[in-house]
């Protein structure tokens, strides 16, 4: 008993198991043995096997929800954020900005430099932004 | 036998069944046939850090065509495959009336997606990192007439959070958590097919356990929980520190066909998942060095290790 590809094209459409190339449906190629071995999706071309074309994923933005980025916040940086907002206009338009929305997308250029705006003002510290930037979603 | 009169136009007074054929032949119609069905299961999935996809099972109609029938049987993916499980079919006069499975793969590589089901083959388990990667959903469903699918139709294998089936019968495949320090929250399942595979489950994040999948698919791998476990004949999903793998899932549950009963899936070994049960042998329990073996007759291959079961064909012709 063996494996054989079975191609249709220059695609192998799926393996067979098999005691010998039955040639239907496409043509037989034995893969026994071979590393990797072929699978549906395979490129067949001159005799030689290809892996099939990597898809490419286009990462998916990590979007928390207000609520969750909040809780990525101590209650001691809020607080000190909160009463800062009172005595410093970026500081209160970060706040009022943040408020006005309902998720923060974590990969967004304006999330970096608000957490940066607010490390330079010394109410996160440099460790705590990036922990904050890097959270896995 | 009324009703087969009424569908064929001639009285229905028996079958004979083929032997189980586990390897592709071509096969002869006995003089006299008036109708075929076939019992088809696909390849299953090779696990990659998710378990791998069942192979599908379903029996369909085949039409007398006066030619012999070439039975085509899917072999089950290797481990760490791109690729999935192969599909098991029927050509007659040259037209391809009947194809089933196989079971998509639970590898992932930057670059390549996790490889969905087919014709009626569950997907493969999720990842888990990164995020965005799904679980692999399940393939549509199976060519050809279908008569009768293994897989329930209730459409909730699990408890929570199941998305709306997939699009023409495929289950869709599990979705990550998204979580937060102390507040950990639950991803989406893989979704249950009609007819189809279901999806594999999304993987284990940063503060939320692996997703269930739907019937048939390949459990995801925990990142950083433990690893899910594989549905109706899907592997189990491998995992990283703390916890444990996936078990194989079973298909000790299923209906009985033809003589055929579903088999059991594999237990996990620490890392490693257990594989999918097929309806021809049980899922290989895992070792500590290698995920277990997807049962033949389409198991699932389980984490770390797992290769899928192959498939195979029965006949019966009616007389």
């Amino acid at each position: 008993m063996g494996l054989y590809a079975v191609i249709k094209g220059n695609l192998v459409d799926g393996v067979a198991v098999a005691n010998s190339p039955l040639n239907i449906d496409g043509e037989w190629v034995c893969v026994d043995g071979m590393e990797p071995r072929p699978g549906p999706g395979f490129r067949y071309i001159d005799g030689v096997f290809y892996e099939p074309e990597p898809v490419e994923v286009e990462p998916v933005p990590r979007i928390i929800s207000q609520e969750k980025f909040r809780l990525l916040l101590t209650d001691s940086e809020y607080l000190n954020i909160l009463k800062a907002s009172k005595i410093d206009v970026e500081v209160e338009a970060w706040f009022l900005t943040f408020n006005m929305t309902t998720q923060v997308n974590l990969d967004d250029e304006r999330t970096k430099s608000w957490l940066e705006m607010l490390n330079s003002k010394e109410l996160i510290s440099d460790s705590r932004k990036e922990e904050i930037l890097n959270t896995q979603v | 036998m009324s009703q087969f009169t009424q569908f064929t136009g001639s009285a229905i007074s028996g079958y004979t069944q083929s032997s189980t054929i586990t390897v592709s032949d071509t096969i002869s119609v006995p003089a006299g046939t008036k109708r075929i069905e076939a019992l088809l299961v696909g390849g299953g999935g090779g696990a990659g850090r998710g378990g791998g996809g069942f192979g599908g099972a379903a029996v369909i109609e085949i039409p007398v065509t006066g030619s012999d029938l070439e039975v085509v049987v899917g072999a089950g993916a290797a481990y760490n495959s791109v690729s999935a499980g192969s599909s098991s079919y029927i050509v007659s006069a040259g037209i391809r009336y009947a194809e089933v499975g196989g079971g998509g793969s639970g590898r992932y590589a930057p670059g390549v997606i996790i490889r969905g089901g087919r014709s009626g083959g569950g997907g493969g388990g999720g990842p888990g990192d990164p995020s965005y990667i799904r679980g692999g959903d399940g393939g549509g469903p199976p060519i050809g007439k279908l008569l009768w699918s293994i897989y329930p139709t209730d459409n909730s294998p699990s408890t929570f959070n199941y998305q709306p089936q997939g699009v023409a019968g495929a289950g869709a495949g599990g979705q990550r958590a998204v979580g937060s320090p102390g507040t950990p929250s639950s991803g989406t399942n893989g979704s249950s097919g009609t007819f189809g595979g279901g999806g594999g489950g999304g993987g284990g994040g940063a503060n939320a356990a692996s997703t269930g999948a739907g019937y048939g698919g390949g459990g995801g791998y925990g990142a950083f929980a433990s690893g899910g476990a594989g549905s109706y004949g899907g592997g189990g999903g491998a995992n990283e520190a703390p916890g444990t793998a996936g078990a194989g899932g079973s298909l000790a549950s299923a209906p009985s066909i033809w003589g055929f009963t579903g088999k059991a899936g594999g237990t996990a070994s620490g890392i490693r998942g257990g594989g999918g049960g097929g309806l021809l042998s049980a899922g290989s329990n895992a070792t500590p060095s290698l995920g277990g073996d997807g049962g033949d007759g389409g198991g699932g291959g389980g984490g770390f290790g797992g290769a899928g079961g192959n498939g195979f064909v029965v006949i019966r012709f009616y007389y």
